[in-house]
């Protein structure tokens, strides 16, 4: 803070040369040996501490008043009653989105960042699959926007044999080692400032060439600033050998590593999902689980209207916070026209969204879905009651009505004078017959 | 009767081979065959020169170019595929492999039959194998063992390739007709590509040419050779993919060889990864099982066709126009093999004659 009165910088003052010799300002000081009033004002605002945050909001809550309450006293009453304490409202760690609307707009932030391979959004993004949903969807969405943003793609193929022209493909199949291959990797980024490695299986990265995760880690995202983008086949089953039985699988190794994780999940399966736990039924099982002999993909896989994710954004700080999205297909509306030498224009809009905002989660269709299940399980009873019992259950509307008719006898008792007691009430009709020797008993 | 006449109509969107370079994967189990499946695929592919139907539409711009095809088969001898493809399918492979449409590679004979089929071809096949006798039911379901079987034989394979050498050279002196002699990767890599050459070209206007590459599990390797890893084998998949454009492969998918026992046995895990890795690699997934509810006089089985449409780092995108969908890539209908070979494809409940 430079503090300036009458023409003087008081920062520009050379300060040593004023102590070492005072006569310097001694003309300031007027004969009488008062100073002049910017001075005072000067020194006041000097000597004012300055305040730290603002303490008189601040309250200490002590846990008790005072050390009496700690020792026991009879009290006369007998009951000793505790004082309430004094508690201020509970402090939230984080501050929370408080409309809808910023809630998406946060979590939709989050997600772009990562999609569109922002710098230093995720350095390792983990993508997890089945053959219920294959990541390729969300891979190539990824791939399409780093290519519109000019990011130099890498794809490390141990499954895919033929990749798109405008992507940089390196074979990782057929016998390559792990040096040669990391060697080739670093080849291929340091062509552009700016790079997005795709490997298409992290379980053979791992197997078949012996790499260590955290050696391409430290390639990728720390020697070229880049991003690393996994995907892990979760039907893969991982080989157990005796010698790393205490070694932990490499699933796990991944998540831990990892800065983003995705689950793919097919949409017709959260639909189905979601359907059987509004009806709280158990959650159906998809694909290799199914249980049928010879199943290897369930029906309704790779749903080409979209794909569902799971994402676990790790944030810097620390906190992890997860939301699922809904990423449909793309169409070549989504994005401009490239320009030349591009092979992807820019994107117009980002059209991922949470999943509650789609419709057909969201409303109608499951709703119906769950009528029409509601409905079939009830109508199965009612023929069920039909065709299994020989008794004819149902009443006639004649008879609903007199049953409806009869008043039990606490409706009486409950009226002004206590009514009649427990006297059964019965009119007579024509068909009864009175029985004297009865009514005695 | 024209071979493309074979295949049932409901069925032929599934066995149509894709536009572009692709991997299908046909899954079988032991009571629900897919042999019935694959000659069909065969019969696609060479009866595509002819104009009539049958024949996708991109095979047509290519110039009058069929399919060739490469049957490499480890389960089945050449005798066997010959009669499947003439009952069923109506065709005659000799004059094929003769024309040079298609080449046999013989897994069976060298790697695991005793005699390392040294005799006439009919007659030992039955009379002195270990592998169960290749026979044809009424029901016209060929009967065939487990693929664990032919483990058994394994010592056998490691001796057997040394006497067989000679066999081998005369036996690709046999037009088109190739023998494995060996399980090792690279001398089956070999053998596949000298088959390639051995091929014509289908057309002379085009440069390039379809073939098909048929692999009939391959996964027995996994059993009968430990060494060979599931990643070894896809890699050998994907690096004959560079040059073939579609690749089928014939996988067992039954319980006892992809759900695990506890702890799990290293042939589960082979067999389980391997056909998880092919599922996921292609882009067509053919599962034929039996029929959920049970034995039926007049269904064989059920087959499953789902699709994965996006491939890694397939960047196109679908405009607006283009609107070619079929369903949601999934769909289910039943068959039935009847004793005289052909196929009935129909759709559950329309048991009528289709």
């Amino acid at each position: 803070m430079t503090y300036t009165a009458h023409g003087l910088d008081f920062e520009a003052i050379g300060w040593t040369a004023l102590y070492t010799s005072p006569s310097l300002v001694r003309h300031l000081i007027a004969e009488d040996g008062t100073l002049p009033d910017w001075l005072i004002e000067y020194r006041q605002s000097k000597l004012e501490p300055v305040p730290f945050g603002d303490r008189r909001n601040i309250t200490f809550v002590p846990r008790a008043k005072d050390c009496t309450k700690w020792i026991k006293n009879n009290c006369p009453t007998g009951i000793r009653k505790r004082v309430p304490e004094i508690r201020l409202p509970k402090k939230r760690s984080m501050p929370r989105p408080l409309t809808i609307a910023q809630y998406q707009g946060h979590a939709l932030h989050l997600l772009s960042r990562v999609l569109n391979i922002r710098l230093n959004a995720s350095p390792f993004t983990l993508i997890v699959d089945d053959l219920s949903q294959r990541a390729t969807p969300l891979t190539s969405e990824i791939m399409r926007r780093a290519l519109s943003r000019n990011i130099n793609v890498v794809v490390v193929a141990f499954e895919a044999a033929d990749v798109d022209p405008a992507i940089h493909y390196i074979p990782a199949y057929g016998g390559i080692t792990g040096a040669q291959l990391l060697e080739k990797i670093e080849v291929a980024m340091s062509e552009r400032q700016e790079s997005l490695v795709v490997v298409d299986s992290l379980y053979d990265l791992v197997n078949a060439t012996d790499i260590d995760m955290g050696v391409l880690f430290d390639l990728v995202a720390t020697r070229f600033a880049s991003t690393l983008v996994g995907i892990y086949h979760q039907d893969i089953l991982a080989d157990q050998y005796p010698e790393n039985a205490y070694a932990p699988q490499h699933l796990e190794y991944f998540q831990y590593l990892a800065t983003t994780i995705f689950t793919c999940k097919s949409l017709a399966h959260v639909l189905a999902a979601k359907a059987a736990s509004e009806r709280s039924l158990a959650e159906p099982t998809f694909g290799l689980l199914q249980g049928a002999e010879g199943v290897v993909q369930c029906l309704d896989a790779n749903d080409h209207r979209g794909i569902v994710f799971t994402a676990e954004f790790r944030r810097k700080s620390g906190r992890p916070e997860s939301e699922t999205f809904f990423l449909r297909e793309t169409l070549i509306s989504d994005y401009n026209e490239p320009l030349p030498l591009m092979r992807v224009g820019t994107l117009k809009q980002e059209f991922a969204v949470l999943i509650d905002q789609v419709p057909a989660y969201a409303n109608e269709v499951v709703i119906s879905l769950v009528k029409s299940a509601a409905d079939a399980v009830e109508s199965n009873q009612a023929t069920d009651d039909l065709i299994e019992s020989t008794f004819n259950l149902s009443i006639t509307d004649k008879q609903k009505e007199a049953r409806d008719g009869v008043i039990l006898p606490y409706f009486d008792a409950q009226t002004a004078n206590g009514g009649e007691g427990g006297r059964i009430l019965y009119d007579m009709s024509m068909e009864d017959d009175f029985d004297e020797e009865e009514d005695e008993i | 009767m024209s071979p493309s006449s074979r295949i049932p109509p409901l069925l032929q969107p599934c066995i149509r081979l894709p536009k572009d370079k692709s991997i299908l994967l046909v899954t079988s189990t032991l009571g629900a065959s897919a042999n019935w499946l694959i000659i069909r695929f065969i019969c696609d592919a060479l009866s595509s020169t002819a104009k009539d139907g049958g024949l996708s539409d991109e095979i047509n711009t290519l110039g009058e170019g069929g399919v060739n095809i490469i049957l490499v088969s480890w389960m089945q001898e050449w005798e066997f595929w010959k009669q499947e493809a003439r009952k069923g399918g109506g065709l005659d492979l000799d004059r094929a492999k003769r024309e040079g449409r298609m080449a046999f590679v013989d897994g069976l004979r060298a790697l695991f039959l005793p005699d390392g089929g040294e005799k006439n071809e009919n007659i030992p096949v039955t009379k002195t194998t270990q592998t169960p006798p290749v026979r044809t039911l009424p029901g016209g379901i060929p009967a065939r063992g487990p693929a664990a079987v032919p483990a058994r034989t394994t010592p056998s394979a490691s001796t057997i390739p040394a006497r067989n050498l000679p066999e081998q050279t005369s036996a690709s002196t046999k037009q088109g007709h190739y023998t494995l002699c060996s399980p090792d990767l690279a001398h089956l890599k070999s053998t596949i590509q000298t088959a390639v050459a051995h091929l014509t070209p289908t057309s002379t206007s085009t440069t390039t040419t379809k073939t098909l590459l048929i692999l009939d599990t391959p996964s027995i390797l996994l059993a009968t050779t430990p060494t060979i890893s599931p990643s070894s084998l896809t890699s050998l998949v994907l690096t004959l993919h560079t040059t073939l454009p579609h690749i089928l492969v014939h996988s067992h998918a039954d319980d006892p060889l992809l759900s695990l026992s506890t702890p799990p046995q290293p042939l589960e895990l082979a067999h389980h990864n391997f056909v998880v890795k092919v599922a996921h690699m292609s882009r067509r997934v053919l599962s034929v099982r039996v029929l959920d509810t049970g034995v039926a006089r007049d269904v064989s089985g059920v087959l499953r066709v789902t699709e994965n449409k996006v491939g890694l780092g397939d960047l196109r995108v679908k405009g607006k126009e283009e609107e070619e969908d079929d369903g949601n890539g999934g769909r289910e209908v039943l068959y039935y093999v009847k004793g005289d070979g052909s196929v009935r494809v129909f759709e559950r409940g329309g048991g009528g004659d289709g």
